[in-house]
């Protein structure tokens, strides 16, 4: 965290709100990114974003500057998205989700680009381990920081990494063995 | 024996290490890819105000409405205490009912007409 960024959260826990406005600005786009990341979905991704923009205006006087402030924010999408998914359905989720899935292959074919298979097999995890998998080896956060972010034990965060990790080897052998 | 075992356990290890961090290196591409294929437009610095300073104005009204409510429920248990403790005639009892009974009204009227003011000034 730079001293500029210091500087503006000091300034929005105090109240100003100029300095929140840019704060949330700064941070909107690697927000969204990250849960596109993680909800595969980027209509959702979108609503979760501003929810959790409005969430953390709310909460702002509560941040104590013990984590990150990028990984406040991500906690607290995190969890919103959590509660998302335990609103709805199991039908609708996956309905969903093969939705956002199809949204990202249709910009893929747009672009002319290749799609990565690991994106497929990522799409097949459950969602609490694919947000365990993307904090540790995308994002790089350690075992406590992720039970914090996720609330948790760390014990459940390294299991699930570990299963997502032996589940995405699983798909990815299959298919290179398929394509033999 | 044990010797041979062991060395089985430990290349079958290195094995799926070396797999895992293909993996890791799988996914790490793949998530970068979806950076690169879907860009993010963030809205400029006016929107991100707006919804702050409506946001705020929201949460003040819900605390306003939240603190009302304690106050005008505070007010009817401590006059029904004084009057019971008291033994206060009836008259009193019902005048601060009324009185409790107005002033919401009293206070959501001229809230109403503060919020059409402000909306009528953006």
């Amino acid at each position: 965290m730079n001293a500029r960024e210091e500087q503006l959260i000091e300034r929005a826990v105090k109240g100003d709100l100029e300095s929140l406005s840019i704060l949330l600005k700064e941070h909107y786009t690697f927000l969204f990114k990250y849960l596109i990341k993680v909800t595969m979905n980027p209509a959702l991704a979108e609503d979760l974003t501003q929810e959790t923009m409005i969430r953390c205006i709310e909460r702002i006087g509560t941040y104590n500057g013990k984590s990150r402030f990028s990984s406040w924010l991500i906690s607290i999408g995190t969890n919103l998205y959590i509660d998302e998914l335990r609103r709805k359905k199991r039908e609708r989720r996956l309905w969903e989700q093969q939705r956002g899935l199809r949204q990202i292959h249709w910009q893929a074919a747009r672009l002319d680009e290749d799609w990565p298979p690991v994106l497929d097999a990522l799409g097949q995890l459950p969602s609490a381990i694919r947000v365990s998998v993307i904090l540790k080896h995308y994002y790089g956060y350690s075992y406590p920081e992720i039970a914090q972010m996720t609330g948790v034990p760390e014990g459940t965060v390294k299991s699930r990494v570990h299963h997502g990790l032996k589940r995405l080897r699983e798909e990815l052998t299959a298919d290179d063995t398929e394509k033999e | 024996m044990t010797r041979k075992k062991n060395d089985r356990r430990m290349s079958a290890r290195k094995a799926t290490d070396a797999t895992d961090r293909d993996v890791e290196q799988e996914l790490q591409s793949g998530l970068e890819w979806i950076e690169r294929v879907y860009p993010i437009d963030t809205p400029d610095l006016e929107w991100f105000q707006h919804i702050v300073r409506v946001e705020k104005r929201r949460q003040q009204r819900i605390r306003f409405r939240d603190l009302g409510f304690f106050w005008l429920v505070a007010f009817a248990v401590l006059s029904l205490y004084l009057i019971m403790v008291y033994r206060l005639p009836l008259n009193y009892f019902i005048l601060i009912q009324i009185l409790v009974a107005v002033l919401p009204i009293l206070v959501s009227i001229r809230l109403v007409r503060r919020v059409g003011d402000e909306t009528h000034g953006q």
